[in-house]
C-alpha cells in the first residue's frame, strides 16, 4: 500500500491544495466522523440522483440501505432458481441411477442400474427425497455464495481508494462517502461543492 | 444510533398495562372453555361414551400443552443465546409458559382415566388386560391389526380385512383360555410387547412421572418469569446474567424431560409402537404453534392500542423467520420419522402409519380413507403450502400476510394433533363434534389463562438491560 502511494505522490492531494490540473479523477471521497453525519450525507447523495457511489464504514450501519436508496437484491430469486434446479437435478439423478437402465451417451460402461433394496419398488419417492433435499440445499447455498460474490463484483483486487492514506481509517473510526467518476451525473465541481456543504472532515479527489 | 434513540423514547410512552376489561375477557374465555369441554363430554356420551371424550380431550390437551411448553422453550433458548431482539416481545412467551401449572391441572382427567382401570385412552392402564398367548411374532400380529399380516405373509387382502372387527373378541378369547389370567369383561388385548413395557407403563409410575414433569416445568417457568418481573422494579442486570447461566443446564434437562413427557402422554396411546424421534416431532409442532400464537397475540395487543412503538415490523420479521424455520423443521422431522419406518418396513412400527391411512390396500382404504385424506392434508397444509407461502421476506414483513400464515399454522397444528391422537380411538376415521368442542374448550381455557397471565405484569420488560437493543432492532 505504502509503495503504491509513493509511486503516485499526487494521489492524496486534497481539494484545498492547489495541485494544478490533475490526471483522471476516479472518485471524490468525503470523510465523516460519525454515523449520523454519514447517514445524512448518504441521504443527500441519494436524493441528488447518483447511482455509482458507495458508503464505507468500519461496521455495518442499520438503515444504510434505505439511506442510500439501495434496491432489494435479486439474489433471493437466483437462490430460488438454484434450489429448484437442485431439487429437479436430485430427482433426475435418483431416477436415472436407481430406476432406469438408460446408458450414458459415449460412455458404454456407465448406465442406470435398477437396484432392489428391501423389496421396495425401484422408483420410490420417499427414498429419493433425502437426496433431493441435499441437492436442493447444496445448489441453493452455492448460488447464494457465488451469486453474492458476483453481484458484489468480488473478489476485487484493486480499487483506487487503496491509494488514499486517509481511507485506511475506514477499518477503524472513519466513515466515507465515495462518488465514482463513472456516474452519469458526475461533474467534478458540482460533486465537490455538494459534498463540501455536508461539512466533511476532509474532501479528497482519488485518482486512478 | 439516532433512529434507535427515537424508537426508545417513543416506546417509553407505550401502553404497557392491560386494562381491567382483560380480566373480564379472561373470565369469559375460561367459562366458555369449560362449557365447551362439558359439551364435548355430553356429546361423547351419546356417541362413543367416555372413551370418545377422553380421546377428544387428549387431542385438545396435546394442542394447548404444546403451545404452553413452547413458551418455556422460547424463554430458555433466548436466555441461553443471550438474544437481544426478542426482549420487547418476551412477555408473551412468558405468559404462555406461565400457564404450565394450569396444564398440570388439566392433565388430571388423563390421570383419572389411567386409574379407572378400563384402558380407555391408555391400553396399558387396564387393571386386567386381555393377555394373549402364543409366540412373540404371533402376538404382535394379533395386536397390530393393520399391515403386518400382509407384510409377513402376503395373504389375499379380503382374508384379513375381517380380522379388524373380529380381533378383540378373538384375542379376548385367547386371554380367557390362558392359564388363570382372567381378563376384565370388554378388556382390550394387549400384546406381549406391551406386557413387557408395563414395568415403565403402569398407572402408579406413570402418574409419578407426570407429576414430576409438571412440577419441574412449572418451577423452571415460574423461576424465569419471577426473575424477569423482579427486574422490572430493580433493573438489576445481574438477574439477566444469572438467567443466562441457568438457561444452559435447564434447557438440557427440560428437553430430555419433554421427550419423555411426549412419550408418556401421547406415544403411549399405542404402547406397542415406538419412535425415538416422536418427542422431537411433538416439539417441532409445539414451537411452531407457539411462534404463531406469539405473532397473533402481539398483533391483537397492538391493534388494541398496546405496545405501539415497542414491537415493530423487525420483530414480526424475526418471528416470521421462526415460523418459517419450524414449519420446515416439523416437515423434516415428520418425514424422518416416516421414512425410517417406511424403509425398515418392520410390522411393529409400520402399522402406526397404516392406521393413519398410509396404505394402498383397498380394503384398508375403505375403512381408513378419511385418515388418508387427513395425512395428505398434513403433508400439503402443514408443510408444503406454508413453506412456499412463508419463503419470501415480504410475506414476513407484512403484518396481514404474517397473521394469515400464523392462523394457518395454528389450524394445521390442530390437524396434526388430531392425526396423532384420534386414530388410536378405534380403527377407522373418527372426527366430529366432541373433538371440535374439546379443542375449542381447551383453547378457551388456555387463552383465558394467558390473558390473565398478561394482566399480571407490564406487557414488555421495562428495565431489562437488553431492552434498548431490542427496541432499536433492525434486520438490515
Amino acid at each position: 500500500m505504502s509503495t503504491a502511494i509513493a509511486e503516485h505522490p499526487t494521489s492524496h492531494a486534497s481539494v484545498t491544495e492547489d495541485a494544478g490540473p490533475l490526471p483522471q479523477v476516479a472518485a471524490v471521497m468525503a470523510e465523516f466522523e460519525n454515523v449520523d453525519d454519514v447517514m445524512h450525507a448518504a441521504r443527500t447523495v441519494r436524493d441528488a440522483g447518483f447511482t455509482r457511489w458507495d458508503v464505507h464504514s468500519p461496521f455495518p450501519i442499520h438503515g444504510i440501505d434505505g439511506a442510500m436508496g439501495i434496491k432489494m437484491t435479486v439474489l433471493p430469486w437466483l437462490v430460488l432458481c438454484g434450489g429448484l434446479t437442485g431439487l429437479l437435478g436430485g430427482l433426475a439423478l435418483t431416477w436415472w441411477t436407481n430406476a432406469s437402465k438408460i446408458p450414458t451417451p459415449f460412455m458404454a460402461n456407465l448406465q442406470g442400474y435398477q437396484f432392489l433394496i428391501s423389496g421396495k419398488p425401484v422408483w420410490s419417492l420417499a427414498a429419493n427425497i433425502p437426496v433431493m433435499f441435499e441437492t436442493t440445499v447444496l445448489l441453493s447455498a452455492l448460488t447464494a455464495v457465488f451469486g453474492m460474490l458476483i453481484l458484489n463484483r468480488l473478489p476485487m483486487h484493486y480499487n483506487p481508494l487503496f491509494k488514499s492514506e486517509r481511507f485506511h481509517r475506514v477499518t477503524d473510526d472513519r466513515f466515507f462517502v465515495v462518488i465514482d467518476s463513472r456516474d452519469p451525473k458526475f461533474n467534478e465541481s458540482e460533486v465537490t461543492s455538494m459534498l463540501q456543504k455536508l461539512n466533511p472532515l476532509s474532501l479528497e479527489k482519488v485518482e486512478d | 444510533m439516532a433512529h434507535g434513540h427515537h424508537q426508545h423514547h417513543a416506546a417509553e410512552k407505550d401502553l404497557l398495562q392491560l386494562s381491567g376489561k382483560a380480566n373480564g375477557l379472561a373470565t369469559v374465555l375460561l367459562i366458555v372453555g369449560i362449557v365447551a369441554v362439558l359439551a364435548s363430554l355430553g356429546v361423547s356420551m351419546s356417541s362413543g361414551g367416555l372413551k370418545r371424550f377422553y380421546h377428544a380431550y387428549m387431542t385438545g390437551y396435546a394442542y394447548v400443552f404444546s403451545i404452553a411448553f413452547g413458551g418455556l422453550f422460547m424463554l430458555l433458548i433466548h436466555y441461553l443465546v443471550r438474544a437481544g431482539w426478542s426482549v420487547a416481545v418476551r412477555r408473551i412467551p412468558e405468559a404462555l409458559a406461565g400457564t404450565i401449572p394450569i396444564m398440570g391441572l388439566l392433565a388430571i382427567p388423563l390421570v383419572v382415566c389411567a386409574w379407572s382401570g378400563k384402558g380407555d385412552v391408555y391400553p396399558w392402564a387396564q387393571a386386567k388386560p386381555a393377555h394373549p398367548t402364543g409366540s412373540w411374532v404371533h402376538t404382535i400380529e394379533e395386536s397390530t391389526a393393520v399391515g403386518p399380516k400382509s407384510a409377513h405373509h402376503g395373504e389375499a387382502a379380503d382374508s384379513h380385512s375381517d380380522d379388524y372387527h373380529a380381533k378383540p373378541a378373538h384375542s379376548a378369547a385367547h386371554g380367557s383360555h390362558d392359564d388363570g389370567h382372567a381378563a376384565a369383561p370388554g378388556a382390550k388385548p394387549v400384546s406381549a410387547l406391551t406386557m413387557g413395557k408395563m414395568v415403565w407403563l403402569n398407572p402408579a409410575f406413570w402418574t409419578g412421572r407426570i407429576i414430576f414433569y409438571f412440577v419441574f416445568f412449572s418451577l423452571v417457568a415460574l423461576y424465569f418469569i419471577r426473575k424477569s418481573r423482579g427486574q422490572d422494579t430493580t433493573g438489576d442486570h445481574t438477574v439477566t446474567e444469572r438467567l443466562n447461566l441457568a438457561a444452559a443446564p435447564l434447557t438440557l434437562l427440560t428437553f430430555v424431560l419433554f421427550t419423555f413427557a411426549a412419550f408418556d402422554l401421547f406415544m403411549s396411546l399405542d404402547p406397542d409402537w415406538y419412535s425415538t424421534i416422536f418427542g422431537i416431532y411433538y416439539f417441532a409442532g409445539s414451537i411452531d404453534a407457539m411462534v404463531a400464537t406469539t405473532i397473533i397475540i402481539a398483533a391483537v395487543l397492538q391493534r388494541a392500542g398496546y405496545l405501539q412503538h415497542s414491537i415493530s415490523k423487525e420483530h414480526y420479521h424475526d418471528l416470521g423467520k421462526w415460523l418459517f424455520a419450524f414449519t420446515f423443521f416439523w416437515g423434516y422431522i415428520a418425514f424422518s420419522q416416516y421414512m425410517l419406518i417406511w424403509y425398515a418396513n418392520i410390522p411393529e412400527t409400520t402399522y402406526w402409519f397404516a392406521k393413519r391411512g398410509a396404505t394402498t390396500n383397498p380394503q384398508q382404504m375403505q375403512l381408513l380413507g378419511g385418515w388418508t385424506v387427513w395425512t395428505l392434508a398434513l403433508l400439503f397444509g402443514r408443510l408444503l403450502i406454508p413453506f412456499a407461502g412463508l419463503l419470501s421476506r415480504h410475506v414476513k414483513r407484512n403484518n396481514a400476510s404474517l397473521i394469515f400464515w400464523a392462523v394457518w399454522i395454528l389450524v394445521f397444528h390442530a390437524v396434526d394433533m388430531v392425526w396423532v391422537v384420534m386414530p388410536e380411538y378405534e380403527l377407522g376415521f373418527t372426527f366430529g363434534l366432541p373433538e371440535v368442542a374439546s379443542l375449542l374448550g381447551l383453547i378457551g381455557i388456555f387463552t383465558g389463562s394467558v390473558v390473565w397471565r398478561l394482566t399480571r405484569s407490564p406487557l414488555r420488560p421495562v428495565k431489562d438491560p437488553r431492552l434498548p437493543e431490542s427496541l432499536a432492532f433492525q434486520n438490515i
